[in-house]
């Protein structure tokens, strides 16, 4: 072949055009959905974020959306489903400079209140309150959508922690499920010496090991205590001694050999997996497990059963005067709840979408999937749900208060600090006063 | 070929050769120069939260790292992990290298089986080996097991102390089969009758290893030892996805600790994470620095 160096430039001129087009920064943009431009008979686009992409709360979703859809012919909904851990950093660079989805997904608590106080999604106060639309709801799930007393988002999930255990093989040794924390305790060493893990535990990221902490957390110092601390009212702090209190004794029972071996090198699954193998004795774990287990064992659900979480002895001693905690308090939150962003263009088109994602076939259909919804349904729909998954609902509505997930309640950078300083406990690299201590003085800088 | 033609060769390809230059130049300017620019700038910004407008705050993110222990514990763990790949790695795989350089049986099986780790997923890997170091039920425990009956089961991957070394272990099997090739390459074109004339002097294998495969092997080493320099002191997929579980001070590179800072659990600490990305440059900077001028002095 000749060379030509005038060919030669143009063919390389012509690639690095063709690339730059690829280039972040020069994003394409799609049209303005509704705007003038767009010719006629466009539909309307609205684009939904969700991290419901496993079989069940996929297919619900999805068929709400084409509910919806039918209704409204001119609207096109562009679902787009995410993992967990990809979602929140995509969210939170997005929310930061990029372009949010018209509707998308939260978990309430201290995101989204993050999200709204800088103004990024709608209040759906006044949507709420039309047509009857708030009645819909459960006031728990809904309170963990309101900040600053208005709502800004709704909930279609609930979940709730409770301490599952295998009853077939508690009753092979003639053992009974703990009431307190010196029975779980006792329990924990006499499982021990059969040679069976007391319980499960998958510590790797972090917020499974936590449940422990918040639990011996509220069940020491009370709901109160937390949610005073967290919105920084006077006389409470993160480094109260109940919080340090929680934290001897999560040592309590690791210093008890309780947990699975090397618990933090080991993610969910495995963890998951001494417990329906019979491995381990005992589960503290959301009502999520529930489907992973008919999934993966489906015999399984059968022999669980669940507890709330052991009633902590009264603590007055340390804090006079102060409330102990409540031993019905469930450990819970919305894993499932969708907002608007403020960058939507048809805010009224999408605050018809959210109404068809929690309707009544919604709510139905969720029980029906084995999953609690955070919308007002029938006994019927709720005898739908798989057994243990019915026993964990009765605990959370006997439960006086629900505990939400520090890492949901208090802003992102709280919540990591919590995480990473729990299972330095669990570790034995921080004593329990010393990670109350680096909570309060984070709390301090950011809240 | 005479002096003319190689002097004005140059000149009469010049443009014609910077159009062959130029699309790498523009994407390596699109993605290394700009993004490090960019990394400076942003370093002196402080996002109050993920979704809140930055604020100027000047040098103070740099001095906070400078009292951030996580932060010197990720450099420490860069640091580790390049003297134990150079300690440890490459000595493995010149040792494996002289192996296979002599006739034994299933030569090539071997070098396949040595090498294949490189191909394979990282993930793969991370998931596979989490398995082999799972407490109790994993390879690992069971292995010592064997030896002894009362082993409980170790932390591994989750323990302060062993974690950094467990995954280090673990990418020493992926990478000690690629050096493992880069000495066969110079162990190939060492003449075959040097080795016969160091035998006919009476040399034994190991002087003949001394004196002839170490000195004439030496620009493979250096090259095997500025890849590994480079990779350790860039290194982030393993350590992240493995090392997860270990507490703050034991499991970050500096590489995953950027990258945390900015991105895990919705934190945007981007200005932050951007002041220790700055600090990775440089040491980088200066790492490659000092092995470029080392290899100038050698090679005079």
């Amino acid at each position: 072949m000749r060379y030509s160096p005038r060919r030669s430039l143009l063919l390389s001129a012509s690639i690095v055009l063709g690339l730059a087009l690829f280039a972040p920064g020069c994003r394409r943009r799609a049209p303005a959905p509704g705007s003038n431009d767009a010719p006629p008979g466009e539909k309307i686009r609205l684009r939904l974020w969700h991290i419901m992409n496993y079989e069940g709360p996929r297919e619900v979703i999805a068929d709400a959306v084409k509910r919806f859809e039918a209704a409204n012919p001119n609207v096109l909904v562009e679902v787009e489903t995410f993992e967990n851990d990809a979602y929140k950093q995509k969210l939170s660079i997005e929310a930061a400079g990029g372009e949010l989805p018209d509707i998308l997904f939260t978990w309430g608590g201290g995101g989204l209140a993050e999200l709204a106080r800088a103004g990024k999604v709608l209040d759906l106060t006044d949507a709420l309150a039309a047509e009857g639309w708030r009645e819909r709801f459960l006031e728990a799930p809904l309170d963990f959508c309101t900040v600053d007393d208005r709502v800004y988002a709704v909930p279609v999930d609930l979940a709730c922690v409770p301490l599952w255990y295998n009853a077939e093989l508690f009753a092979r040794h003639e053992l009974a499920p703990p009431r307190t924390f010196a029975e779980l305790l006792q329990l924990c060493r006499e499982l021990r010496a059969k040679n069976i893990t007391p319980l499960a535990l998958g510590n790797m990221k972090q917020w499974p090991g936590a449940f422990y902490f918040i639990y011996l957390a509220t069940r020491t110092g009370g709901s109160e205590l937390f949610f005073d601390a967290a919105a920084r009212k006077p006389g409470a702090a993160f480094n109260d001694p109940a919080f340090v209190e929680a934290g001897e004794k999560l040592r309590q029972l690791v210093d008890a050999n309780a947990f699975s071996t090397g618990f933090n090198g080991i993610d969910v699954g495995p963890a998951r997996t001494q417990f329906l193998n019979e491995q381990a004795a005992m589960y503290l774990m959301g009502t999520w497990l529930v489907a992973r287990a008919l999934e993966e064992s489906p015999e399984f659900p059968s022999k669980m059963k669940c507890i709330a979480f052991p009633a902590v002895e009264p603590f007055d001693r340390l804090r006079p005067g102060g409330g102990k905690g409540d031993a019905t308090t469930v450990v819970g939150g919305v894993n499932c709840a969708f907002a608007v962003s403020r960058s939507c263009e048809n805010s009224e088109k999408a605050a018809a979408l959210l109404r068809f994602l929690t309707d009544e076939q919604v709510g139905e259909e969720w029980c029906r999937i084995g999953r609690i919804p955070a919308l007002r349904v029938g006994d019927e729909a709720l005898d739908e749900l798989p057994v243990p998954t019915r026993a964990a609902l009765d605990l959370l509505r006997a439960a006086k208060t629900i505990q939400p997930y520090y890492d949901q309640h208090l802003p992102p950078r709280l919540a990591e600090e919590h995480k990473k300083t729990t299972q330095e406990i669990f570790a034995g690299t921080l004593t329990p006063a010393e990670a109350a201590d680096r909570m309060e003085k984070l709390a301090k800088e950011t809240l | 070929m005479t002096s003319v033609s190689t002097r004005s060769a140059p000149a009469r390809f010049g443009r014609g050769l910077f159009g062959f230059l130029l699309p790498a130049l523009v994407i390596y300017a699109l993605f290394v120069i700009l993004p490090i620019g960019e990394a400076f700038r942003l370093s002196l910004f402080r996002w109050p939260s993920a979704v809140s407008e930055p604020v100027f705050c000047g040098l103070r993110n740099f001095a906070a790292l400078m009292g951030d222990a996580v932060f010197w514990s990720a450099l420490g763990h860069n640091v580790l992990l390049l003297v134990l790949s150079l300690a440890v790695q490459l000595p493995i795989a010149l040792m494996l290298a002289v192996f296979l350089s002599y006739p034994v049986r299933g030569r090539r099986l071997f070098r396949t089986v040595f090498f294949a780790p490189m191909v394979m997923p990282t993930v793969a890997i991370a998931v596979l080996w989490s398995y082999v170091y799972l407490p109790e039920q994993g390879l690992l425990d069971q292995v010592i097991r064997l030896f002894d009956r009362g082993f409980s089961g170790g932390a591994w991957l989750g323990g302060p102390n062993t974690a950094m070394l467990c995954v280090f272990a673990t990418i020493c099997w992926r990478y000690v089969g690629f050096h493992m090739v880069l000495f066969m390459a110079g162990l190939a074109g060492i003449p075959e009758e040097l080795y016969e004339a160091a035998r006919m002097d009476g040399a034994s294998e190991w002087g003949a290893f001394k004196a002839i495969t170490l000195p004439l092997l030496k620009p493979t080493i250096r090259v095997s030892a500025t890849l590994s320099i480079i990779g350790s002191l860039k290194y982030f997929d393993l350590v992240y996805m493995m090392a997860a579980g270990a507490p703050e001070k034991s499991r970050e590179l500096m590489a995953t600790y950027v990258y945390r800072l900015g991105f895990e659990g919705g934190q945007g600490r981007f200005g932050y994470g951007s002041a220790a990305a700055v600090m990775l440059f440089l040491v980088a900077l200066a790492a490659g620095a000092a092995v470029t001028f080392m290899g100038r002095r050698t090679n005079d």
